[in-house]
């Protein structure tokens, strides 16, 4: 690369952010760069104490920032009933349609096999062990309405049912091939709402 | 419906027009390569958010252009409603009423076309694939839902033989593929059976009118959920008894690579006095038959639409004889339709109808007449 090697490369890296194009990368490249030592140095501290200090929550694989998360660390939450879902980022929509009573699983993904992704890539053997534990009385499976979501939903429930009273799902009605990060906050409370008894034989 | 007027700029070979339309018969004339069929293309864009000739967006922009757009006014259901596409670079936008429609599977039904260009015929003559790919077309008109879902079966189809593939023994995990691909495959199933129970019932008086006698023509879908189904079993049975032969069908799929039971074997099976039309039929019967399906496919649509819908059609007499093309063009005036009928000449296409427009084109540049019927 002749030029600006080292600018061309932030470039790149910043155009790999998802919705960020290669020209938005250099306007906030040129951003950095005429803001100064400053800016660019607050960047940098701020993303170092991101790594420093963020880690996967030891009881659901949540995001956190101590051994356990906000969320599990917080006693007023309803232990009977754990919510599975595939990303943090799944997690942080119920959160923010204000459906958090109970406590979450965070698989870290969904079935894929043609992305090489089984069931020893995600979080399952954990959940097996929290569901065994005892005191789950509901286990709300929240994948993404999407064909590998359905299932990892499915794996889920086939899992679950031995050890769990109540195997439920969110309701359909949410938009096929979507995923739940996306959804406004009114359609994912009226799919918890309309949640239903997994069953392992209906078409719907 | 009927669209109104058509806007163009740099699309294809058109530099910018604006042409408004008939209600009844638009004849687009004018010797090949001169741009007729691409008139018909942008129309189906406005319809469907796709070319019907399969072109991407960088072919359809004109040539050393960044850009196109197509847009059109839209009479329906009593309001008039304006669709815009723009593409060739980066992303296409549809927009309806000024306003990006998110998603072209979520697109509301604005403007409906069938299209009926010199490879229709092919719906007949070709494999399966092509029958199936027309089912699931026609149901993806009638049920948005059904592209998506048989999106996701190919996916739960090759997640599965990946999974056989590369010698998984993990019986939860294969099931959960299997379960997929039985629940979706239920569904589309059944969308089938019912969708060509209702080109059935539209087919008879089409066919008669086309000169082919109603009673010696059967049709009908073979595969084994289609059995099922026709043994009024269920939705849920029809799954299950899908689970259960891929599940005893592993190892035979894991050895040829394919899936021994689903809609994807299905095929829509047409004979004439008992024989396949696909294997015996003379080319103009073939030619017939698919232009009767495409009719019954309109009758069907309209029937949900509750008003005419609108049909394209390229070249349409190519391989038919006079009687034939007589027939066709009696039950198109018939119909009530908005038509654009691209042909050499005015005069190839019979008009029983009084007026018609006639739109001629010379290197992308048109020419627009009206004129009374021939007589
Ligand atoms: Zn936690």
């Amino acid at each position: 690369m002749k030029g600006l090697p080292s600018l061309e490369r932030v470039v790149v890296v910043l155009s790999r952010f998802p919705g960020i194009g290669p020209k938005s990368a250099r306007r906030m490249a040129y951003y950095l760069l005429r803001r100064g030592q400053e800016a660019t140095g607050e960047l940098i501290d701020a993303l170092e104490g991101m790594r420093a200090q963020i880690r996967s929550c030891e009881q659901c694989h949540n995001l956190s920032e101590a051994a356990l998360c906000w969320i599990c660390a917080d006693p007023s939450r309803d232990r009977g009933r754990i919510c599975v879902v595939e990303e943090p980022s799944d997690l942080l929509a119920m959160e923010k349609a204000g459906l958090g009573q109970g406590v979450y699983h965070v698989l870290g993904g969904r079935l894929s096999p043609l992305d090489g992704v089984g069931p020893d890539a995600l979080h399952l053997a954990s959940l097996e062990q929290r569901l065994m534990q005892g005191g789950c009385l509901e286990l709300i499976v929240a994948t993404n309405p999407t064909v590998e979501g359905e299932a990892t939903a499915h794996f889920v429930a086939h899992l679950a049912q031995p050890l769990v009273a109540r195997v439920t799902r969110l309701a359909h009605g949410l938009p096929m091939g979507g995923e739940l990060e996306y959804l406004d906050e009114s359609t994912l409370y009226q799919a918890m709402l309309g949640r239903r008894v997994f069953s392992l034989d209906s078409c719907d | 419906m009927r669209l109104e007027w058509l806007r163009l700029h740099d699309f294809r070979n058109v530099r910018a027009a604006e042409l408004t339309f008939a209600p009844g018969l638009n004849r687009i004339t004018g010797e090949n390569g001169q741009g007729k069929s691409n008139l018909l293309e942008a129309i189906g864009l406005l319809a469907s958010g796709r070319s019907f000739r399969r072109a991407t967006a960088g072919q359809m922009r004109r040539w050393e252009q960044t850009a196109f757009r197509v847009s059109g006014a839209v009479h329906t259901q009593g309001w008039q409603r304006q669709l815009d596409v723009e593409g060739g670079s980066g992303r296409q936008v549809v927009r309806l009423d000024g306003k990006p429609v998110v998603s072209v599977t979520r697109m509301e039904r604005v403007l409906v076309t069938v299209i009926l260009t010199p490879e229709t015929p092919q719906l007949v003559r070709g494999g399966p694939a092509e029958r199936r790919a027309f089912l699931d077309w026609v149901i993806f008109g009638a049920d948005r839902r059904h592209g998506i879902e048989s999106a996701d079966y190919q996916t739960a189809l090759r997640s599965r033989l990946h999974l056989l593939k590369q010698g998984c023994r993990s019986e939860p995990e294969l099931e959960v593929w299997e379960w997929s691909l039985a629940r979706l495959g239920a569904r589309i199933a059944s969308r089938r059976h019912r969708a060509v129970g209702h080109l059935m019932r539209m087919l008879p008086p089409i066919l008669e009118q086309l000169g082919v006698d109603p009673e010696q023509c059967t049709m009908r879908l073979s595969g084994d959920l289609e059995r099922w189904f026709q043994q009024d079993v269920g939705m849920e049975e029809v799954a299950m008894q899908m689970r259960t032969a891929l599940a005893r069908g592993r190892e035979r799929d894991r050895v040829t690579g394919t899936t021994s039971v689903g809609p994807q074997r299905d095929d829509l099976e047409l004979c004439l006095s008992g024989h396949p039309v696909a294997r015996f039929g003379s080319r103009g019967q073939q030619q017939r038959l698919a232009f009767a399906l495409k009719l019954a496919e309109a009758a069907w649509l309209e029937e949900l639409l509750g008003e005419p819908l609108v049909m394209l059609l390229d070249d349409p007499v190519a391989e038919l004889d006079r009687a034939g093309a007589h027939g066709l063009m009696t039950v198109l005036s018939a119909s009530g339709r908005q038509l654009f009928v691209a042909s050499r000449e005015a005069g190839e296409i019979p008009w029983p109808g009084r007026r018609s427009l006639e739109c001629a084109v010379v290197a992308g540049a048109f020419q627009v007449s009206m004129e009374q019927a021939h007589s």
